[in-house]
């Protein structure tokens, strides 16, 4: 267990959105009870709510990609701590184009034999900044 | 009355709506013991509520991993500090950071909070703030104990605004 099984573990699970992995490899990545954020939503989720909000994007979007920028991976012991800039973009059915600039974090274990995400949050660059300055 | 009847159906038929489609009441327990792991976090979030700073960044390892929900950039513990000696110099009246429903999951060494919170206060000179957001912490179990290796906070508008597109 040391980074750069993390990077690997990691960017495995995350190849779907670059079109070189699949679904069921990036869900297979997290716990069952993993507790999950996404960009999208304003409620903690539960794996099976996750995966339900990403079969509604990926049956409403063509050309779904997430570009991951500037990752660090950090490890302690057998806590892994994945944090990034990142892009989530693609084209909606019947509309333009859509670009979400987000920043995420993922929380990980290793369990033995390989990394597992314990959480993946997901945030607009949008919630950041609006707001963030009163008066 | 009857007006007041059909409102409150209508608000108790959304709010089982909007759990079903969240999954709020599918989020379990975990099947790991938390209760020290909870503990450390309850010590944790009492430092910062008693303005004892030196034991709050004493729980935060030095090369924590931040994401401040008035910052768009990923912090080091030295930028969060300084983020903070901003906040407390003289810019607030008062303020407090307050968890709300946390959830708790441990695997072996490794510990994660999931919750909502609410930053509020009142600057100086202006009325009153309220910050509310989704965070997430990863902590490590060391031999001295729990420690905080990354904070990821996120007010809510951002998971809001723009979500649907046209």
């Amino acid at each position: 267990m040391n980074t750069q099984t993390l990077e690997r573990d990691f960017s495995s699970a995350l190849a779907v959105f670059t079109g070189e992995g699949s679904y069921d490899d990036f869900f297979a990545f997290f716990e069952d009870d993993a507790l999950l954020v996404n960009e999208d939503i304003p409620f903690i989720l539960d794996k099976d709510s996750y995966k339900d909000h990403m079969g509604f994007l990926a049956e409403n979007m063509s050309m779904l990609e997430w570009i991951v920028r500037e990752p660090r991976f950090q490890v302690y012991g057998d806590t892994g701590i994945v944090s990034a800039e990142l892009t989530v973009r693609g084209k909606p059915n019947n509309a333009g184009f859509r670009q979400r600039h987000s920043v995420l974090t993922a929380v990980c274990h290793w369990n033995g034999s390989a990394w597992r995400g314990a959480n993946l949050h997901t945030s607009t660059l949008l919630a950041h900044i609006y707001h963030m300055s009163p008066g | 009355m009857a007006n007041g009847f059909s409102r409150r159906g209508a608000l108790a038929a959304s709010a089982a709506g909007v759990a079903a489609l969240s999954g709020t009441e599918a989020v379990q327990a975990s099947d790991h013991d938390t209760s020290e792991f909870q503990a450390a976090f309850r010590t944790f979030v009492q430092t910062l509520a008693t303005g004892d700073l030196d034991a709050f960044y004493a729980t935060i390892h030095d090369s924590a991993v931040i994401f401040d929900e008035d910052i768009p950039f990923r912090l080091t513990k030295a930028g969060f500090k300084d983020h903070i000696d901003f906040h407390i110099g003289g810019l607030w009246e008062g303020f407090s950071w307050q968890d709300r429903n946390p959830n708790f999951r441990v695997y072996d060494n490794t510990g994660l909070v999931a919750s909502f919170a609410t930053f509020r206060g009142k600057p100086v000179d202006a009325g009153y703030r309220q910050r509310h957001m989704a965070f997430t912490q990863g902590w490590h179990k060391f031999e001295e104990g729990w420690r905080l290796v990354s904070w990821h906070q996120s007010p809510f508008d951002g998971h809001i605004l723009e979500a649907s597109p046209g």
